[in-house]
């Protein structure tokens, strides 16, 4: 009797790993069939050889891959400074945003921001297409800046690098809000008192403490950010010109129209790990002071 | 060394509600001063109106003659110790202590942090952070990073509230040692009356925004002022009564029949209804035959309940009236002792009475205390 609930016990503690991983298992399944098979297929992909008539092959042809980065090198360079400057210009109109949300809204935080994510009751696809409208010579953007003459009559806003930054811009600004948001909440306001208690003026104390303490709200919504927005492709489609387009729309095109499937893949594999590399040294480099 | 605090007619509303009350105070360099009282009265936004963390809607703030009521919290010479202690999780100790000193760019910071934390036993912690410290660890490094910067004023918000009692009454000494020791005006908030008496020297009690009475906690526990006062501190027995006589030095007040006599310098009631109030550690039981002594009240009882606690014994008493009154006998008898249902009488030192004011709720103060967590029949020798 005195023994029966030790090994009850024991019995539990035994089963509790396969209870787990049986829990892990649709996880790990969904993984395994949307996310491992395709990268495999993708890598595999990118260094087979042929042609579309007589059939691509795997022939480990990773010279797939200096041709495709030394063709499209200018995609690359344009891609990456395209969301380079979207994700500064969402930092810089999001932080205040999200800062005047947590701090200064009051009673109306939540509602505001249900606002910053109401965009989304839209699609992607139509948000952007409405700002074809909002940038084109004919709207009212466009007539305001010539009328008051910061755009001659033959400049444009539409078709040019700065639309398509502007829409990425705009498309992954609730990424950045959110989180930064979440992380200045949560931010314990007698950590400010006493920031300005110890003679740290306001701008010191935002400096030296909520900044710091927002940090991974930062880190996270500039990821959020940059990684979707360095492989987008609707936004120099439709907002772009031909010498505005981005890695994303080689990558469409080489796969849907060209029907270059190992260059496409090894711009896929290219762009991965282009956007990995760097992510991952700043992951590092931020949390290395246990910001969370 | 200055640091001598006036509060003049200060007062604090948000929206509607008057938080602070048109409340004067002067607080003179070097003592302990505690403000006391339940949430909500006032203490907290009292304390963060002298750190500038909050503006009053009106009256004034002198440090030492100079008025700092206008000044932002990070031009005033007062540092604070927060309630959840508000260390910067992001930075190490070290960082943390050194944080005002960097603010005014002062020299030999190094020296300086490691002087304090030596002072405060965690010296060996500098580079740690926060979180890998225990929470009284913790609130000596609040305790450091505040003292650090030599403060004329050190203002304590509840700042052993959330110690476990055994660490809370060694922080209660080591406290007192440090204010002693740097000769610092210290302004402690707190609800709990027990840590005001042992440190303060001087205590002052809010309800509602106002203060209600202002000494030192022997003045304050002997001879209290209101009902609110004497249930709020300690506890005391209340026999609602009636003033029959009033001379030079006693009053004496008709209670279900019987004379009781108060000091004429203890009385507080103004009219004819009165409150008399007795600590339970103060009075005798007795058999019923006994003689009392010239110059003690005495009243009849029977007992109802008895809770030996090692130190004494905690008596409940049922008077004629029907109302019960606690009586905390030290164990110091050898003969017989009292038993549940004995006819008892108890008699009590006229010095040893005070008299309230009659229309004041009996009850008054008890619901804070509770609020406060303290528990209404506290053995009053343990």
């Amino acid at each position: 009797m005195t023994t029966a609930p030790v090994a009850n016990g024991d019995t539990r503690r035994r089963r509790l790993p396969s209870i787990a991983y049986l829990l892990l298992l649709p996880g790990m399944a969904w993984l395994g069939f949307f996310f491992i098979i395709p990268l495999v297929t993708l890598v595999q992909m990118s260094l087979q050889s042929g042609s579309f008539v007589e059939g691509y092959t795997f022939t480990a042809e990773f010279s797939n891959f200096p041709e495709a980065i030394g063709d499209y090198s200018a995609w690359f360079i344009r891609s990456f400074m395209y969301s380079g400057i979207a994700t500064v210009l969402a930092l810089i109109i999001g932080y205040p945003l999200a800062y005047t949300i947590a701090f200064r809204a009051g009673r109306f935080k939540y509602l505001l921001v249900t606002l910053v994510v109401a965009p989304f009751f839209a699609s992607f696809l139509v948000r952007t297409i409405a700002w074809t409208s909002i940038l084109s010579d004919t709207g009212i953007v466009v007539s305001v800046l010539r009328s008051v003459g910061i755009l001659g009559a033959q400049d444009h806003l539409l078709a040019t690098p700065l639309a398509v930054i502007c829409g990425l811009t705009y498309n992954f600004l609730p990424f950045m809000i959110l989180p930064i948001f979440l992380s200045l909440d949560r931010l314990d306001i007698s950590m400010v008192d006493a920031a300005e208690d110890l003679y740290a003026s306001a701008f010191s104390a935002f400096r030296k403490v909520t900044f710091p303490l927002s940090l991974p709200g930062v880190v996270a919504g500039t990821l959020l950010t940059f990684i979707p927005a360095a492989g987008d492709f609707i936004n120099a489609q439709l907002l772009g010109n031909s010498s505005s387009l981005m890695v994303g729309n080689v990558i469409d095109s080489q796969f849907l129209r060209v029907l270059d499937y190992p260059t496409a893949a090894a711009l896929s594999v290219t762009l991965m790990i282009l956007i990995i590399v760097p992510v991952s040294i700043y992951v590092r480099k931020t949390s290395s002071g246990e910001l969370v | 060394m200055s640091g001598t605090l006036e509060l003049i007619g200060l007062t604090k509303r948000f929206g509607q509600n008057v938080v602070v009350d048109d409340l004067s105070l002067e607080i003179p360099q070097g003592h302990f001063f505690a403000l006391l009282g339940a949430s909500g009265c006032g203490k907290t936004t009292t304390l963060r109106m002298l750190a500038g963390l909050e503006r009053p809607n009106s009256g004034r703030i002198l440090l030492d003659g100079d008025d700092i009521t206008e000044k932002r919290p990070f031009k005033r010479p007062l540092n604070t110790v927060f309630q959840s202690y508000a260390l910067f999780p992001h930075l190490t100790v070290e960082e943390n202590v050194a944080f005002g000193l960097k603010e005014r760019r002062q020299k030999q910071i190094k020296e300086k942090v490691a002087e304090m934390l030596e002072l405060v036993e965690l010296k060996e912690f500098g580079s740690r952070k926060p979180n890998q410290l225990s929470g009284g660890q913790q609130q000596r490094i609040a305790l450091a990073r505040a003292l650090v910067n030599r403060p004329q004023v050190l203002l304590l918000d509840e700042p052993l509230g959330a110690l476990d009692l055994k660490l809370r009454h060694q922080m209660q000494i080591e406290l007192k040692g440090i204010q002693a020791e740097l000769d610092l005006t210290f302004v402690h908030v707190t609800h709990d009356q027990e840590e005001a008496m042992t440190m303060a020297d001087q205590i002052a009690v809010m309800n509602e925004g106002r203060i209600v009475q202002l000494g030192t906690p022997i003045e304050l526990y002997e001879n209290p002022e209101t009902v609110f006062v004497a249930n709020f501190l300690g506890v005391s027995n209340l026999l609602p009564g009636r003033v029959v006589g009033r001379r030079d030095v006693v009053v004496e007040v008709d209670v279900d029949g019987q004379r009781i006599k108060a000091p004429a310098d203890r009385n507080r009631a103004q009219g004819e209804l009165a409150h008399i109030g007795v600590r339970p550690e103060k009075l005798h039981v007795a058999l019923p035959d006994f003689d009392v002594p010239d110059g003690h009240n005495a009243i009849e009882g029977v007992i109802v309940s008895d809770a030996f606690t090692g130190v004494g014994t905690q008596f409940q008493i049922r008077l004629k009236s029907g109302q019960e009154v606690s009586a905390f006998v030290q164990n110091r008898s050898t003969g017989d002792r009292q038993a549940v249902g004995d006819r008892i009488q108890l008699h009590w030192d006229i010095e040893h009475t005070f008299c309230l004011e009659g229309r004041e709720d009996p009850a008054a103060g008890d619901e804070a205390r509770h609020e406060a967590g303290i528990p209404a029949v506290s053995g009053a020798g343990a």
